[in-house]
C-alpha cells in the first residue's frame, strides 16, 4: 500500500505520505500479465506539487556548462545560463565547475544551496522536470 | 508593331492564342460586350480580347483582330466553343440572310449576358464543347528555329495585317505556339491548303515535314497546359536545385519573362573563394553543364563555405578590388559587379531558371542558413541607415525587405487553438495574442488591448513561444526532441533537450506545445518521410546487435540512418539499422542484485559498488546480468547508465518484500542450481526445456512449435508445426508437404482448439516468471522424483497454456508427449518437489503449514512422498500425467500462477480419496478414476477458488498464502497433527459432495481423520464426516459493513475467534483481513489463515 510513497502521481505530483484510503477496498482485478492483483485505490496523501513561478530552495547536484541542476528533494531542477545572471560565468576552480559570480559568495557550485524560481514543468505520467531561473531579485546562492 | 507587341507579351507569361479575322464589320457588336468578364470569352473570328489589365493591349485590338488567350483548359475549351459559334456565323454570313444574321447575334448576347454571372461551366458541358469533325482542324507546322516559335506566330500576324489592308482573307482561323511545346505552331484553318497559304513565304515556317492534321482528340491537349508553373513571386524563399549553390536557401529578388523562359533573379549567400577564383568558376561551369553527375565531385572537393561577399575582404586577399557597379536595367537597382556576379548587401543575385528553384514546404530553412540571413539582413539594414532611405523605401515598396522571420516564423507551422502568435505582417504587425478560432485562412486573434477577436490572416502569424516553456520540436533536424526553452531570441529558440540534455537551437515554427497532441502525429509522418530508423526502434528500446548476440544495447538517439546505442560496457556508438537485429522485450526479465533479489524494469535501484558508486536512478531495461538505469545526475547517454546488476541493490517493493522472508532470490537459487550470480532471467525457459536460455516472444507463445491446422487461405486444412512466430504470423512446417509457410496467425488453430484462433497473448507470462525464479533445473525426465511430480501436475486442473502444451489433447492422454509431462516448468517449479528451492515458498513457509507439513509430516495423507508412492501402483499414471491438460475450463481463469501452490495439497490428497466424482467434467475419465478425488474438486476448483487467487506474479513467494484459501484442505489438513482438529468447531464448512452441503463443524475428533460435522442445511446433519471431505469457508473479503465472526485456523492467533473488519491488499499482495478479537485486540492475518464461524441468523 505504501508502495506508492516516493512515486510521482502525473499532474497529482510526488507523493510524500499517504494519508488514508478512501471507501472500501474494491473487488481486485487479475493483471493478466503479472497476475498480481490489482485493487483500484482511492487514497489522500500528501504531496509535492510544483507550479511554475512558484521559488522553491534547492541543493545544487551537478555544474555544466550549459548551466546546473538543482534538486529540490524529489523535484530535479534545471538552470540553464540563459537564466544564470549574465555576469556570472562558467569556470573551473579548484576543479570544480562553477558558475562564478561577482562575489565568491555567489558562486555556484555543487552542493551549494539555491533559491530559484520555476519556469518552466514538465509533467508526465512517471516524472516531473523543470526548469528555473535565477535572473530574478533574490534569487540565487544562499547561505 | 511586331516588337512592341512583342515586348509587352513578355509580360504575360502564358502562351497566345492569336486567331485573325477579316470580318471587320463585326467587331463592333463584340467590342460591345463586357469587357470584364471573369472568363475571357473570345470570338475566334472577329473580336479580340486583351489581358484586361493590360491598357495598351486595349487599345491595340481596336485595330489588331488578335486575341490573348489564358492559357488555360477551361480556356481553351471556351475557345474551342467560341469557335464553333463563329464557325455557325461563317454560315451564316455565308448564306446572306440578314435575319438570320441578325437572329444570331441577338442569341450570341443573351448567351453572354447569361453566361456572365453563370458558375463555371462543368465537365459535362465542356465535354459537350469538344472539337468535331465539322469544325477546323488544327494543323501542325514546325517551325525553323526552336524558341522562335513566337516570332513566327508575329510573323504570321504581321502578314495577316498586310492582307487585311488589301481586304483579302488569310484563310485560318488561329495560330497557337504553345509555351511547353516547342519547335510547332498550331494553325487553325479549315484545310492544309489555307494553312499553305498562309505560312507561304514567311521563312520561320517550314513544311519540309508537311502540315499534319492534328487527331480530334489531341486538339484540346494542344491548349492543355500540364502543369501551371507558379509565377514566382517577388520575395518568396526558394532553394536551388542545380548548380554551385545547388540546395541553397535563397529569396526571389526580381522576375523577369523571358522570351522563352522567365528568369528569377534570386539572392543568395554567395559561395565565394576570392584567391582561387579561376578554379572554381571552372566548377561551377562543368557543374552547371554536366549537371548533377558532377555535383558529387564538386561536393568532394568542397564548394567554398557561404559567406556575404565583401569587398574589403576581397581587397585584403587578392590585393585588388576588381569590383565595378552596374545599374540594373530594368530593376534600376544597383549592383556590385565582382566575376560577373551581381552583389548587392553582400548577397549574390543570380538569374536563374525558375524551373530550377523549388518553392513550398521544402524549403524548410535551418537555424545555421538563416543566421547568414540574419546578417546579411543587418548589413542591408545599415546600407539603408547610410544612404538615403528612399532605397528602404523603394525596396519595401517591392515587397522586398529582406524580413527572415517571414520565412522563420511560418514555414510548416501548424497553428492551433489557444497558441500564442504574434503577427509578422499586415496591419496589425507587431501584436501578439492568443488563438481563439480557425477559419480556413483567417485566425481569430485575442489580444489583450482589444476586447473584440482580430481576425488576421493565417500567413501573417508565427507562434510565440516564452522562455521555460515545454516544447516539442515538430520539424527540422531535430523532429522529435522536446525540452524546455532556455532562451528566446526572436525566431529562434534555446531548447534544453530532455533526452540528450543539450541545448539546442531551433526556429520557432518548428517547435510546437509539447502537450500537442497534434504534433506526434506530424512528427510520425515526417518520420515515416524520413527516416526508417523512426520506424523500426524508439529511444530506450533494448536492441539486440546482430554481430554479437549476446550484447544488448539501448537506443539512446534516433536517427534517419540509425540509431545511437549505449551497450552495456557505456560505451555510445552509432549503428547502422542492418547491424541491429531486433527488439528485445525484457518486461520479465530479472536480474539478481547484491543481495540476491531480483531487479526488473522500473525498479530503482542504487548502486553499491563499482564506479557508478552511490548513483541511483531507475531501472530502464535488463539486459542480461546488466541493468540499463536512468540517473538523475547523468548527462550523457539521455542519462542512460549501465552497470552489472551485482553492484546493485534494488530498493523496490519486490526486494522489500523478499527481505521480509528473510530468504533472498540469489540464495534460494544458489541452494538449488549452480547458475551463476545475476543471470537468472531465463532459468524459466531453460527449465523449459526446449530452448535452453532463449528469451524473446517466441518462446512464450503459446504457438510455438504447436501442432495446427490452417483455417484460411490457399493451405486451408493442413496440417502443420509451427517453426516460428512473430506477433502477427507464424510459420508452419506442413505435414504433408515438405514445405514451410507462412501465414497471418488468425489463420492457424492449436490442434484440438475449438475456440478463436489464438493471439500473440501473454497468458503465460506468469508461469514463465516464475519458473524464472523458481525452477532453475534442468527437467529430469528420468529420475522418479520428477515422475512423482509430474504425476501431482496432472491432477492438478490446469491449462494447456500453463503447460505450455501444445500437443493435441489426443497426444496428451495417450501419453505420446512425456516430454511435456516431464519438462512442464510447472513441474519444477512444483513447491512438494523442490521446495526447498523455491524462496518464497521457504519464507512463508512457517505460515503455510499445508506447504511444509506434508513434508514435515509423513503421516499426512498429503504427504507428496505418500503419493508418490501410491502413484506408481495406480493405474494409468502414464495418462494421468496428461490429465492436467484436462481442465481447459479453468485456463482462462487461471493466470497461471495460482494452480501449482494448490498441487501439493491437492496431490496429496487424491490418494486417499474416492475419485468416483471426477469424472464428468473430466476428458479421461477412465485414467481418472483410479485416482481422481472426489466430485466435489472441480465446481469448486474452478469456480470458486480461483476467482479468489489474487496474486500470481511474484517469483514463487505471494501466491502462497493466497493459494491456501482456495485449496481448503491443504490448510485443514495439515493442522490435523500438529494442531488438531478442535479449531474446527464452529467454523462454517462446506462438504465436498455433489451438491457442497454447507455445514457447521460441532465437534472434531482428534485421532487424525475424522470430524463430526453438523450440518446447517439438515439433510446431513449429525453425519460424521472425514475432515479431507470439508472445506472452509472463506470470509468474504468484500464484507462491508457485515462484520463477520472468523476464526483463525492456523499461526500465533489459532483459535481465536473475531470479527473480520476490513480486507486490505496486503503486502505481497495477499488479502489480509483486519481482524478484531474479542479481546479488542486488532491484529491483521491473511485471509488464508482465517475461516468464517457459524453464527446465529447469518
Amino acid at each position: 500500500m505504501l508502495e506508492v510513497e516516493g512515486t510521482f502521481a502525473g499532474r497529482f505530483g510526488f507523493i510524500v505520505a499517504v494519508l488514508k484510503v478512501e471507501g472500501d477496498i474494491p473487488v481486485a482485478e487479475l493483471d493478466d500479465n503479472t497476475g498480481f492483483a490489482v485493487f483500484p485505490l482511492a487514497y489522500q496523501a500528501v504531496v509535492f506539487r510544483p507550479f511554475k513561478g512558484e521559488v522553491l530552495d534547492s541543493v545544487v547536484t551537478k555544474v555544466t556548462e550549459h548551466g546546473f541542476f538543482a534538486e529540490c528533494g524529489p523535484l530535479t531542477v534545471f538552470v540553464s545560463h540563459y537564466s544564470i545572471p549574465s555576469d556570472m560565468n562558467y569556470k573551473f576552480i579548484d576543479d570544480e565547475p562553477t558558475w562564478k559570480g561577482s562575489e565568491p559568495e555567489d558562486d555556484i557550485v555543487k552542493d551549494v544551496s539555491v533559491r530559484l524560481r520555476i519556469i518552466g514543468l514538465k509533467i508526465e505520467a512517471t516524472e516531473i522536470s523543470a526548469t528555473a531561473t535565477i535572473q530574478d531579485p533574490y534569487l540565487g546562492r544562499l547561505d | 508593331m511586331v516588337s512592341s507587341r512583342k515586348r509587352e507579351d513578355d509580360y504575360d507569361d502564358g502562351d497566345e492564342e492569336e486567331q485573325y479575322s477579316d470580318y471587320e464589320e463585326q467587331e463592333e457588336s463584340t467590342r460591345g460586350r463586357p469587357k470584364k468578364k471573369k472568363r475571357r470569352l473570345t470570338n475566334t473570328l472577329l473580336d479580340i480580347e486583351a489581358e484586361e489589365d493590360d491598357a495598351e493591349e486595349e487599345e491595340e485590338e481596336e485595330e489588331v483582330a488578335g486575341l490573348i488567350a489564358d492559357d488555360d483548359v477551361h480556356d481553351a475549351a471556351v475557345d474551342t466553343r467560341e469557335q464553333m459559334r463563329a464557325q455557325r456565323f461563317q454560315r451564316a454570313m455565308e448564306a446572306e440572310d440578314p435575319e438570320n444574321i441578325h437572329q444570331y447575334i441577338e442569341e450570341r448576347y443573351a448567351y453572354h449576358e447569361g453566361e456572365q454571372g453563370a458558375p463555371d461551366t462543368s465537365g459535362v458541358d465542356q465535354q459537350s464543347l469538344l472539337p468535331t469533325i465539322h469544325d477546323p482542324r488544327i494543323f501542325i507546322v514546325k517551325c525553323k528555329k526552336i524558341g522562335h516559335e513566337r516570332r513566327a506566330i508575329f510573323s504570321l500576324l504581321q502578314k495577316m495585317f498586310n492582307y487585311k489592308r488589301k481586304g483579302i482573307g488569310l484563310g485560318i482561323f488561329s495560330a497557337i505556339a504553345p509555351h511547353h511545346l516547342k519547335g510547332r505552331v498550331y494553325i487553325e484553318a479549315l484545310s492544309s491548303v489555307q494553312v499553305e497559304a498562309a505560312i507561304q513565304g514567311l521563312d520561320l515556317f517550314t513544311t519540309y515535314d508537311g502540315i499534319k492534321p492534328l487527331k480530334l482528340d489531341e486538339m484540346v491537349d494542344v491548349l492543355r497546359i500540364g502543369k501551371r508553373t507558379e509565377k514566382q513571386k517577388l520575395g518568396t524563399w526558394v532553394r536551388l536545385t542545380r548548380g554551385m549553390y545547388k540546395g541553397d536557401l535563397g529569396q526571389v529578388s526580381s522576375v523577369r519573362d523571358g522570351y522563352a523562359e522567365g528568369q528569377v533573379l534570386v539572392r543568395l549567400i554567395p559561395r565565394l573563394d576570392y584567391k582561387g577564383d579561376k578554379d572554381f568558376m571552372d566548377d561551377l561551369e562543368r557543374d552547371d553543364a554536366n549537371d548533377d553527375a558532377d555535383v558529387s565531385s564538386t561536393r568532394r572537393k568542397g564548394r567554398p563555405p557561404q559567406m556575404l561577399f565583401d569587398k574589403k575582404e576581397l581587397y585584403r586577399l587578392t590585393g585588388s578590388a576588381d569590383v565595378y557597379t552596374q545599374r540594373d536595367r530594368s530593376t534600376g537597382a544597383v549592383y556590385e559587379v565582382w566575376n560577373e556576379e551581381l552583389f548587392r548587401y553582400g548577397l549574390l543575385h543570380k538569374w536563374v531558371s525558375p524551373k530550377t528553384l523549388v518553392t513550398g514546404d521544402e524549403v524548410q530553412p535551418q537555424v545555421e542558413e538563416l543566421e547568414k540571413w540574419i546578417m546579411a539582413e543587418k548589413q542591408m539594414r545599415a546600407a539603408f541607415e547610410d544612404n538615403s532611405s528612399n532605397i528602404e523605401a523603394e525596396e519595401a515598396s517591392r515587397g522586398l525587405s529582406l524580413d527572415v522571420s517571414s520565412i522563420a516564423g511560418r514555414r510548416g507551422t501548424k497553428l492551433y487553438k489557444g497558441d500564442s502568435v504574434r503577427v509578422v505582417g499586415g496591419e496589425q504587425k507587431g501584436l501578439t495574442g492568443k488563438i481563439e478560432a480557425l477559419q480556413e485562412e483567417v485566425v481569430l486573434l485575442r489580444c489583450e488591448d482589444f476586447p473584440e477577436p482580430l481576425s488576421v490572416s493565417r500567413n501573417d502569424v508565427v507562434k510565440v513561444f516564452k522562455q521555460g516553456e515545454n516544447v516539442r520540436v515538430a520539424s527540422g533536424p531535430y523532429a522529435g526532441f522536446s525540452g524546455h526553452i532556455v532562451a528566446v531570441d526572436g525566431d529562434f529558440l534555446t531548447v534544453f533537450a530532455d533526452s540528450t540534455r543539450e541545448n539546442i537551437r531551433v526556429v520557432s515554427a518548428q517547435v510546437a506545445d509539447a502537450s500537442d497532441m497534434n504534433i506526434d502525429y506530424s512528427y510520425q509522418r515526417s518520420g515515416a518521410a524520413g527516416g526508417a530508423g523512426r520506424q523500426q526502434y524508439e529511444l530506450f528500446d533494448l536492441v539486440q546487435m546482430l554481430d554479437d548476440p549476446t550484447e544488448k544495447c539501448v537506443v539512446i538517439q534516433v536517427r534517419n540512418d540509425g540509431v545511437k546505442v549505449l551497450d552495456s560496457r557505456n560505451n555510445a556508438a552509432v549503428h547502422p539499422l542492418s547491424a541491429i537485429k531486433s527488439k528485445v522485450r525484457d518486461t520479465s526479465a530479472r536480474a539478481v542484485d547484491s543481495r540476491g533479489f531480483p531487479i526488473a524494469a522500473n525498479d530503482s535501484i542504487h548502486v553499491v559498488s563499482g564506479i557508478h558508486k552511490d548513483r541511483q536512478g531507475i531501472v530502464q531495461h535488463v539486459a542480461g546480468s546488466f541493468v540499463f538505469f536512468k540517473a538523475r545526475d547523468e548527462l550523457k547517454n539521455c542519462g542512460l547508465v549501465a552497470v552489472p546488476a551485482a553492484q546493485c541493490t534494488a530498493s523496490t517493493a519486490a526486494a522489500r518484500r523478499l527481505s521480509s522472508t528473510g530468504q533472498p532470490l540469489q540464495d534460494a537459487l544458489r541452494g538449488q542450481s549452480s547458475l551463476p550470480r545475476g543471470s537468472i532471467s531465463s532459468f524459466g525457459r531453460g527449465s523449459f526445456g526446449q530452448m535452453n536460455g532463449r528469451r524473446g516472444p517466441p518462446i512464450r507463445d503459446e504457438l510455438y512449435r504447436a501442432d495446427v491446422k490452417v483455417r484460411k487461405g490457399q493451405y486451408k486444412g493442413h496440417t502443420g508445426k509451427v517453426v516460428e512466430v512473430s506477433e502477427t504470423t507464424v510459420r508452419v512446417e506442413l505435414n504433408s508437404k515438405m514445405k514451410t509457410i507462412t501465414l497471418p496467425r488468425a489463420s492457424v488453430r492449436k490442434m484440438g482448439d475449438t475456440g478463436p484462433p489464438p493471439s500473440a497473448s501473454v497468458t503465460s507470462s506468469w508461469g514463465r516468471g516464475r519458473g524464472s525464479s523458481t525452477s532453475s533445473r534442468p527437467p529430469l525426465p528420468n529420475a522418479p522424483l520428477s515422475g512423482s511430480r509430474t504425476q501431482r501436475y496432472t491432477q492438478t486442473p490446469r491449462s494447456d497454456d500453463l503447460y505450455r502444451n501444445q500437443t493435441p489433447r489426443i497426444e496428451r492422454f495417450g501419453a505420446a508427449t512425456p516430454r511435456y509431462g516431464s519438462s512442464t516448468p510447472r513441474g519444477n517449479a512444483t513447491p512438494s518437489r523442490f521446495g526447498q528451492m523455491t524462496p518464497g515458498r521457504d519464507g512463508f513457509g512457517s505460515r503455510t503449514p499445508a506447504r511444509v507439513d506434508p513434508y514435515l509430516a509423513p503421516q499426512t495423507p498429503a504427504n507428496p512422498y505418500q503419493s508418490y508412492e501410491a502413484m506408481p501402483s495406480t493405474p494409468g499414471a502414464a495418462a494421468a500425467t496428461n490429465l492436467g491438460a484436462a481442465y481447459p475450463a479453468l485456463e482462462p481463469k487461471t493466470p497461471g500462477g495460482p494452480v501449482e501452490p494448490r498441487t501439493p495439497g491437492i496431490a496429496s490428497f487424491e490418494p486417499n480419496t474416492p475419485a468416483p466424482g471426477m469424472e464428468p467434467n473430466t476428458p479421461a475419465p477412465v485414467s481418472l478414476e483410479p485416482r481422481t478425488p472426489g466430485a466435489h474438486y472441480e465446481p469448486r476448483t474452478p469456480a470458486t477458488l480461483e476467482p479468489r487467487t489474487p496474486m500470481v506474479g511474484e517469483p514463487g513467494t505471494p501466491h502462497t498464502p493466497a493459494v491456501m484459501p482456495q485449496t481448503p484442505h491443504p490448510p485443514e489438513e495439515a493442522p490435523q497433527p500438529t494442531l488438531g482438529y478442535k479449531v474446527l468447531i464452529d467454523v462454517e464448512v462446506l462438504v465436498k459432495d455433489e451438491k457442497n452441503h454447507p455445514g457447521v463443524v460441532v465437534s472434531a475428533s482428534s485421532d487424525g481423520g475424522e470430524i463430526l460435522v453438523k450440518m446447517i442445511a439438515g439433510e446431513k446433519r449429525g453425519e460424521t464426516i472425514k475432515v479431507t471431505n470439508i472445506t472452509p469457508v472463506q470470509p468474504r473479503s468484500d464484507a462491508g459493513e457485515v462484520q463477520e465472526l472468523v476464526k483463525v485456523l492456523d499461526g500465533d492467533y489459532v483459535g481465536h475467534v473475531g470479527r473480520l473488519v476490513h480486507v486490505i491488499n496486503g503486502d505481497n499482495d495477499n488479502l489480509e483481513g483486519k481482524i478484531k478479537f474479542e479481546n479488542g485486540q486488532e491484529v491483521v492475518l491473511q485471509m488464508a489463515l482465517v475461516a468464517k464461524c457459524y453464527e446465529e441468523g447469518t
